[in-house]
């Protein structure tokens, strides 16, 4: 009985919750908008190299934001913490991660 | 290896290493509990050392110290002269009883599930303990991400072990993508783990309707479960702090070695998943001493702990605690926000409430130190804390008394047991003066 009433999907009762609702994605639920695809897109550019990443004009919760995703799914590269030292910039733009290498 | 499969194999090889060192007297399905949460413990504290000694936090790594502790612990167990473990007779259930077990394994197996669809929802777990761990898989315990340097970008909490980081990254590593759902997948498996663990610990001593509804109160409890839809860090710990309170009341009552040895085993393992756990280790061990000189062995356990705190202290990584006394005015403002978490019904039910009254009704009021224990050490921690006493009340609050409330939850079914028999010689003696 207790499994069936969480497997109703019209209901929004305890049990449902309990078993995950709808399901969630594999990706991060981060508290901006901020796109996980474009950081997956990304690992493969940064690699193990230095990088720097800034949200121009960003809150710092979006700062904060950008830094933990940066962590998580960048891990081969390294943060720095001075753009002039990185081989690669990692920037949001409308959301979405972009990286450039740097000049 | 998909996501379900990949977390299922990282903790079936938990298990195989639990069973291996908790020896081949309790190579049964019952024991399947503890042995998940001694193998998780274990392995994940040794990577955790292993990376501290230069080693990357891989499944290479974490495959060699599970083998090296398996095998020195078959051959410690074949050694040793050892009585085999007395088969428990079967007991039966009555039908409310088997019901009550009924919805409790509904309930854990809806948490487990819950647990694999579900993504962190503190951001701590995904800003924090997660990335930590990946950098222990591809860099090791690097000194430029892991100890402020003024050139590279460093993690939070700097100061926090990385038991918890440790663990899901071998599931990541298993999954073989990055899926932030290992985390509350494995704090799923490893809270149905610590029910199994308590029913099977207490099955001997405890008549099965107390354990029953006092397990049952605890999975229904919905912080429980939001916990570990959120990922936090603070639910293993509590479930080790926990159950080494819980290995330690029963080496009272039997004087079993192993039980003595789980107790500090759990208690080294708890030293490694948050900093707050050195204090509450040692708070434990000091009122473990109140009951019995013999458990102030468990104090080798702090030993544990000197591995991180070596690294820190060469490192520089400097410690979010600030031993400043004068702010005195944060303990009224903690007080009150940690007392409505503990006794929130929506929150965890009546855990602590009903452990209190237990405790006085079975004329054990000395037994709620422990909880007390912790939750002083909560309430020190608001009182010395740098940041801004509301903020940091309304972001942890809620988290930091899991230990607290476990260790009142695995309370409940002991001193329910002993209040039930205190009443039936009572009985017996009012029918010998012929009182009704």
């Amino acid at each position: 009985m207790v499994l069936a009433a969480a497997a109703v999907p019209w209901s929004d009762g305890p049990l449902r919750r309990l078993a995950g609702g709808e399901g969630e994605e594999r990706d991060a639920k981060f508290d901006v908008e901020l796109d996980a695809r474009s950081l997956r897109a990304a690992v493969s550019q940064v690699g193990d190299s230095t990088y720097f990443a800034e949200w121009p004009g960003g809150s710092p919760l979006q700062q904060g934001n950008l830094k933990a995703a940066g962590q998580l799914y960048l891990p081969h590269g390294l943060p720095v913490l001075e753009r002039a030292r990185a081989e690669w910039i990692v920037v949001v733009r409308d959301g979405r991660v972009v990286v450039t290498q740097r000049r | 290896m998909s996501f379900v499969a990949g977390v299922l194999a990282v903790n079936a090889a938990f298990l195989a290493v639990g069973y291996a060192l908790i020896g081949p007297v309790r190579w049964r399905p019952s024991w399947a509990g503890v042995a998940l949460l001694v193998g998780a413990g274990s392995v994940g504290t040794l990577v955790f050392f292993a990376t501290i000694a230069g080693f990357r936090a891989s499944l290479a790594v974490a495959a060699v110290v599970a083998a090296a502790a398996a095998a020195c612990a078959l051959v410690f167990w074949f050694r040793a002269q050892h009585a085999r473990e007395q088969r428990t007779p079967p007991r039966s259930l009555d039908p409310l009883t088997g019901a009550a077990c009924g919805v409790m394994i509904a309930v854990c197996v809806l948490g487990v599930v819950g647990g694999f669809r579900s993504s962190p929802w503190l951001d701590d777990v995904w800003g924090i303990w997660l990335p930590k761990g990946l950098a222990l898989w591809h860099h090791g315990l690097d000194e430029r991400l892991f100890a402020p340097s003024g050139e590279y970008v460093t993690f939070g909490v700097p100061d926090y072990p990385l038991w918890w980081s440790v663990i899901t990254s071998l599931d990541v590593q298993a999954v073989g993508d990055l899926d932030v759902r290992v985390v509350c997948a494995q704090l799923a498996l490893l809270t149905v783990a610590f029910v199994g663990a308590v029913a099977r610990l207490l099955w001997d001593c405890v008549r099965p309707q107390v354990l029953a509804a006092s397990l049952l109160l605890l999975v229904l409890s919905p912080e429980l479960w939001r916990h570990v839809q959120g990922g936090i860090a603070d639910l293993p710990l509590a479930i080790y702090l926990a159950l080494a309170l819980l290995s330690g009341a029963r080496w009272l009552q039997t004087r079993e070695p192993f039980l003595l040895g789980l107790a500090g085993l759990s208690l080294a393992v708890a030293l490694q998943i948050k900093t707050e756990a050195l204090v509450e280790v040692a708070a434990l061990v000091a009122v473990a001493g109140l009951f019995a000189r013999r458990l102030l062995w468990s104090t080798l356990a702090l030993l544990a702990a000197v591995p991180w705190l070596a690294w820190r202290r060469l490192h520089d990584v400097p410690s979010r605690a600030e031993l400043d006394l004068t702010r005195i005015e944060r303990l009224p403002d903690a007080t009150r926000a940690v007392a409505e978490h503990l006794f929130d019904p929506t929150e965890w039910l009546i855990i602590v409430p009903l452990a209190i009254v237990l405790a006085l009704v079975a004329r054990q009021p000395k037994v709620l130190l422990v909880p007390a224990a912790l939750l002083a050490v909560v309430l020190f921690a608001y009182w010395v804390d740098r940041d801004e006493i509301n903020f940091v009340l309304a972001t942890s609050a809620y988290r930091v008394i899991d230990p607290v409330v476990l260790s009142a939850a695995v309370l409940i079914p002991l001193l329910a047991e002993s209040f039930l028999q205190q009443r039936h010689p009572l009985r017996e003696d009012r029918a010998l003066v012929g009182e009704p």
